[in-house]
């Protein structure tokens, strides 16, 4: 039995426009250096939570309108693979897409627009955190709530926690090795990818993880 | 001056907790976590009228709901001559990117009208909310040692503004705390933030809840339409935005094929002159088709439009322009593919070939209906997938979240950080 309990809280967005479109690669560019971390932020990471039901090959926004409404598929791939988790800070993440367009600029022969409606909005998310309540101590409770956890208490503790525990941490991997004493167990869940599967198959695949090795 | 109204508006009775069985216990308390910290907060809303209208069927629902989760909101409407409406209007379709020929006659008017209401605005309200540029001005009774948060809710799109009229109402604009627009590219460059709210359907009303197969097919066969064989359905009002001509000839495309029937289902356009026309030409261009029907409805048909939307095969929206298409949410809700023009809002709405269509042409739209009506299984999937969209993004209850959001956001501020509440 675990000495500090897991408070489960969960996280809501809101969503603002920034003021800043981009109707072409140099204007992403621009966009993608001076736009405030929140969008940069909103871009990575929301992506793949409005679109849990529906993963498609291309994660990120950025990625899915140079694919898409630029028809940069080189590009849009390579957007594709940056991993929002690897970075510990925005400004970080921030820098690898500048370098990914900064770089595919330097190769395209020319820049296409695209009309008012094709194109890239820069949005942003303020966040908020709500507790939901709920309290465990034991790892089958744990498992059990996690199952039962709206995708918001997913989405909070296990993706975007990355900002608040650092690169490939997680709220959940971080109880279960303090305060429950499984190493072994908060590794696997390190491993588990939300970039692989929706949110609510992994939400099942932590509590299946949990229940295994509790 | 105007009369001052007294009474409040009586508002329909819509309770949060009755929503359970469609969203969930957990989406109930979060929504009522969230509300817990703005307990008695109170928020005016202001619009140009009652009755008519997304806006004021929005309001409807929200008021209650607002209330209902302890906070104290009112609704006002603000009051007008016809001059000023017609005023206003041009300025609507000005906004919209149409020509208008705008005189300093429509400022003046404007500008008088606003100020002979500025006493409507409650001096004790925590939140004022005027929506569109018809309540924009009042703004000007903001007193500014109050602590008195002011949003102001855009329900058009502003993407291509006549400025003339745009550089005339963004001084108001920018007055307030913060703007909500339904989306980014709606929006503008603005100095004050830009909150997104995307509009919501209530899956309780009579357009939306589920209906009996019975009831479904006993309405359906009243207007002609045989139930056992497939529907294509397009809702909306006779206008030439909405292309129904273009929704015969995508039909006509298909029926070479397919056998299927088509339902232009659009409200009664008694007080529109150029809907009148529409009607006229659609029916003339449906005459020599049994299969076409052309139905124009009283505007209370909610329930007969959701027994038509239930008893669709394929849905189809093939608007030149949309703001935002409710009937597209609609539709979607209720299980069914829908096809539709990749205009808009549409835009959002509909993932193409995951949860409905987006075409360009009338050739692309046939070819889509084509495809739903030969594959059985992938009508069901995208019909599937587009329940779960509408399920996760445009209930009437995530709306009444985000609006909850936005209000702790303008009241916390801008922050990068997490806000806990």
């Amino acid at each position: 039995m675990a000495k500090k309990p897991f408070r489960f809280e969960f996280s809501l967005s809101l969503t603002r426009y920034t003021g800043y479109a981009a109707d072409n690669l140099r204007a992403l560019l621009r966009g993608l250096e001076r736009v405030p971390g929140g969008s940069i932020y909103h871009h990575l990471h929301h992506a793949l939570f409005r679109r849990h039901f529906a993963i498609g090959a291309f994660a990120n926004d950025f990625a899915v309108w140079c694919w898409k409404e630029l028809h940069e598929e080189v590009l849009g791939e390579r957007l594709t693979i940056i991993d929002p988790l690897e970075f510990s800070t925005i400004r970080a993440a921030r820098n690898r897409l500048i370098e990914e367009v900064d770089r595919h600029l330097g190769s395209v022969e020319f820049i296409q627009h695209v009309p008012h409606e094709r194109q890239f909005f820069f949005q942003e998310s303020q966040t908020f955190v709500l507790p939901t309540g709920k309290e465990v101590y034991e790892l089958p409770e744990f498992a059990a709530e996690v199952r039962k956890a709206p995708p918001d208490v997913i989405f909070h503790h296990f993706v975007v926690a990355v900002l608040r525990v650092g690169p490939g941490e997680n709220d959940f991997s971080v109880w279960i090795e303090e305060q429950c004493k499984k190493p072994d167990l908060a590794q696997k869940l390190r491993e588990l990818s939300p970039y692989a599967v929706d949110l609510f198959t992994l939400q099942n695949r932590i509590a299946d993880l949990v229940l295994l090795h509790a | 001056m105007p009369e001052r109204k007294d009474e409040r508006l009586s508002l329909p009775s819509v309770r949060l907790s009755a929503y359970e069985s469609v969203v969930g216990e957990a989406e109930i308390e979060q929504i009522r976590m969230l509300a817990a910290p703005m307990a008695g907060a109170t928020i005016q809303h202001l619009n140009s009228t009652y009755a008519g209208g997304g806006v004021a069927e929005l309001l409807s629902r929200l008021v209650p709901l607002m209330n209902d989760v302890g906070l104290d909101a009112r609704w006002d409407v603000i009051r007008a001559d016809r001059r000023f409406f017609e005023v206003t209007k041009d300025f609507h379709n000005a906004l919209h990117g149409a020509y208008e020929e705008i005189v300093p006659e429509h400022y003046k008017t404007y500008l008088e009208t606003t100020r002979k209401n500025l006493e409507l605005v409650s001096r004790d309200a925590d939140f004022v909310v005027t929506h569109d540029p018809q309540t924009v001005g009042l703004v000007e009774a903001r007193e500014p040692a109050r602590t008195q948060y002011w949003l102001w809710r855009c329900h058009i799109d502003l993407a291509e503004a006549d400025p003339r009229v745009w550089g005339f109402l963004r001084s108001y604009v920018e007055r307030h705390d913060a703007s909500i627009f339904h989306l980014a590219e709606s929006g503008k460059d603005l100095l004050i933030p830009q909150i997104l709210l995307t509009p919501a359907i209530d899956p309780l009303d009579e357009k939306n809840r589920e209906l009996p197969q019975e009831e479904i097919e006993r309405i359906v066969t009243g207007f002609g339409i045989d139930p056992t064989r497939p529907i294509l359905l397009q809702v909306s009002r006779f206008d030439r935005l909405k292309d129904p001509l273009g929704v015969i000839a995508a039909y006509r495309m298909v029926r070479k094929w397919q056998d299927c029937q088509l339902v232009l289902v659009g409200g009664s356009a008694a007080d529109d002159p150029e809907g009148e026309e529409v009607l006229a030409e659609v029916r003339e261009a449906a005459a020599s088709d049994p299969d076409v029907h052309v139905l124009a409805l009283p505007p209370d048909s909610h329930r007969t439009i959701n027994a038509l939307q239930r008893a669709a095969t394929v849905v189809v929206q093939k608007s030149i322009r949309e703001g935002f298409g409710l009937t597209v949410t609609e539709a979607m809700w209720k299980g069914k593919p829908v096809v539709g023009a990749s205009v808009g809002g549409i835009r959002r709405q509909i993932l193409s070939g995951i949860n409905g269509y987006l075409a360009h042409t009338t050739a692309g739209v046939a070819f889509r209906i084509r495809e739903i009506l030969s594959n059985k299984g992938l009508a069901e999937r995208l019909g599937r997938a587009a329940r779960t969209y509408v399920f996760e993004n445009f209930l009437i209850t995530r709306y009444l979240k985000s609006w909850l959001l936005a209000l702790h956001s303008v009241r916390t501020g801008v922050r990068i950080s997490p806000t806990y509440i």
